[in-house]
């Protein structure tokens, strides 16, 4: 009931009370509550996400792990055997990779479905450029469209929760590269990169050993220092790695010793 | 009164009678002389502008019959009809017209019964009337060279380039055919190449540039109505895959990749003369002589003088960097000089 003027309105009172608003303090009160946003929706998300649905990777999409180290001649992707539901894994054979033409390579991780749906329609516009064109699409003129489509899916209802590293060869030069992409659509290209909590162990240990003319059997050697990093500290056990590497030969299968066993500091 | 101005060309009769249908309220019906049969449908632009109400110059020769609520008069290159006051209401619902189908429509894009497209070679004619153009790809550069047909005193040298625009960083292209046509393809082909270059970083490749022009050309000999581009490209460009490409396109849409080649006015001697004076291996300033040379000889005057030609090149400096250069006039005298080919100074100009 109104008892500022005694109409008979209750919730939507304000509006159905035909005293002019200088004589109506409830409805200036009401105003107010709408305007304010609410504590939570501040701590949760920016602010021009908040009508979207989950922008930010949960704790078991930062579990995955995404590797990448270029050399003199090669990139390696590594990635992830384990694919996780929360606390559950639910396959332990994932290839979390796509092949995009003869001497590109897409590693990715975020949300179960995003992941694939983002990383297969990259792969069919790469591919149908190079049958276009008769030409590859360089991995630099990948990245860079690619970071287009992530930054166009961020502005949008419903953004691709993906994270992915992108290696390659470039097909005339031969140069390795490696770029670093996020679901902010960031791009960096980076000697070597890492996604998710696999960052906090491996950056460091590639830090120190790295240098850009080490051949491939070095790089795979730099590769166990780091899965034998996230052996011995990650609280999970992420099922192993797939390992493949971009040369001039095109894209390879790289043995990768999953069992080996790690102790605990 | 209010009328209307509709462009229209082909139609040769003298009057069209236009009435309201009776089964439909916001429809209208095309009667030809003084048949009553509705044929195609006609519809009103709602807004008419002012100005159009001067365009309709013809008269109305006889009292329409009662039912005709609108009269159409044709004039030599446009169709004007006029809409009596009491119907002005219901014109504000209408918005295009439509003609009878027996009328030609399409045939700037129909094959002919000897199956040839008519406008297509009529667009490659206007072209072979143009100034002529050549390229010449040369293993350090290419050259473009262009004969400039618009000479005159008066003419502010510095702020008109005729016939030889930039495209993106690293193409240039020669026009012979119809300037106005060109300035359109070259305005679509440097934002075709700006959205390339944004969407992947990196500069279009020569050939997809080159294809995304013709596709454009080549829906104008398709799609209905339109007159096809008048215009022949000569198009030089470096990119890192093939290096430089020099590559030529006409009016049909086709296109290709040549080491010399012409188009313009006496576009089949230059084309034989290139073929006879043309040597693998040579570099560009070789190739900048052969290009005054050819068009020395196809041109009508000997002597020439950098207000009759145009001349750019693209090239690699020291670093690798790919640069264009359109030629100062200054720049084009010096190369005449060298070759012996410029007018004497003394002679007046014209």
């Amino acid at each position: 009931m109104c008892t500022d003027h005694g109409c008979a309105s209750f919730i939507d009172k304000a509006y159905r009370c035909d005293q002019p608003e200088w004589a109506m303090p409830h409805q200036a009160e009401a105003r107010l509550r709408v305007d304010e946003p609410h504590e939570d929706q501040l701590l949760e998300r920016p602010t021009h996400l908040q009508h979207t649905k989950q922008p930010f990777p949960g704790y078991h999409q930062k579990m995955e792990v995404l590797l990448g180290i270029t050399g003199k001649d090669f990139t390696i992707v590594a990635s992830s055997k384990a694919a996780m539901r929360g606390a559950t894994i639910l396959k332990a054979q994932d290839v979390k990779q796509r092949q995009l033409n003869k001497s590109s390579l897409l590693a990715y991780s975020g949300e179960a479905g995003d992941t694939v749906q983002f990383a297969e329609y990259i792969q069919a516009n790469t591919q149908l450029y190079s049958m276009r064109n008769e030409a590859d699409l360089s991995p630099s003129a990948i990245a860079h469209f690619v970071r287009g489509e992530l930054a166009t899916s961020l502005r949008s209802r419903k953004p691709y929760n993906v994270n992915l590293l992108l290696g390659g060869l470039d097909p005339i030069t031969l140069k390795p590269s490696l770029y670093w992409l996020d679901y902010l659509a960031s791009l960096a290209p980076v000697p070597y990169a890492a996604h998710g909590y696999a960052q906090y162990y491996c950056l460091s240990i590639l830090d120190k050993h790295h240098n850009p003319d080490i051949d491939l059997e070095t790089g795979i050697k730099l590769l166990n220092m780091c899965t034998d990093e996230l052996k011995r500290r990650m609280p999970i056990d992420f099922k192993g790695m797939t390992v493949k590497a971009v040369t001039k030969d095109g894209v390879i299968d790289i043995d990768f010793d999953d069992d080996k066993v790690v102790k605990s500091a | 009164m209010m009328k209307f101005g509709v462009s229209r060309k082909t139609i040769s009769r003298k009057i069209i009678y236009v009435r309201r249908r009776q089964s439909k309220a916001d429809g209208w019906g095309v009667c030809a002389g003084k048949n009553k049969t509705p044929r195609g449908r006609v519809s009103i632009k709602s807004n008419i502008h002012p100005a159009l109400a001067s365009l309709a110059t013809t008269t109305i020769e006889s009292e329409p019959q009662q039912e005709l609520d609108l009269l159409l008069t044709v004039g030599p290159s446009r169709l004007i009809f006029r809409l009596r006051p009491s119907l002005i209401p219901f014109a504000r619902h209408v918005s295009s017209i439509r003609f009878p189908s027996e009328l030609p429509r399409h045939y700037t894009t129909t094959f002919s019964p000897e199956g040839r497209l008519y406008q297509v070679e009529y667009a490659l004619e206007a072209i072979s009337h143009a100034g002529t153009a050549i390229g010449i790809l040369a293993k350090d550069g290419i050259v473009l060279a262009a004969e400039r047909k618009v000479t005159s005193k008066l003419l502010e040298q510095d702020t008109s380039a005729e016939k030889l625009y930039i495209l993106n960083d690293n193409m240039i292209c020669a026009v012979a055919g119809m300037t106005a046509d060109a300035n359109i393809l070259i305005n679509f082909a440097r934002q075709s190449a700006q959205r390339y270059l944004r969407t992947y970083n990196e500069d279009i490749p020569c050939e997809q540039l080159v294809r995304r022009l013709c596709d454009l050309k080549q829906g104008y000999t398709q799609h209905g109505g339109l007159r096809p581009f008048g215009v022949t490209f000569i198009y030089a460009g470096w990119d890192p895959q093939r290096q430089f490409q020099l590559y030529l396109s006409n009016p049909s849409g086709n296109y290709g990749g040549w080491k010399a080649t012409s188009a313009g006015a006496n576009n089949a001697s230059a084309q034989s003369l290139l073929k006879q004076d043309y040597k693998e291996n040579c570099n560009l300033k070789e190739a900048c002589g052969m290009a005054v040379k050819v068009l020395s000889k196809t041109m009508d005057s000997t002597k020439l003088s950098s207000q009759k030609i145009e001349f750019a090149t693209v090239g690699q400096d020291k670093s690798g960097k790919v640069y264009h250069h359109l030629w100062s006039a200054e720049e084009i005298d010096a190369l005449l000089a060298e070759h012996d080919l410029a007018k004497e100074t003394s002679s007046e100009d014209k």
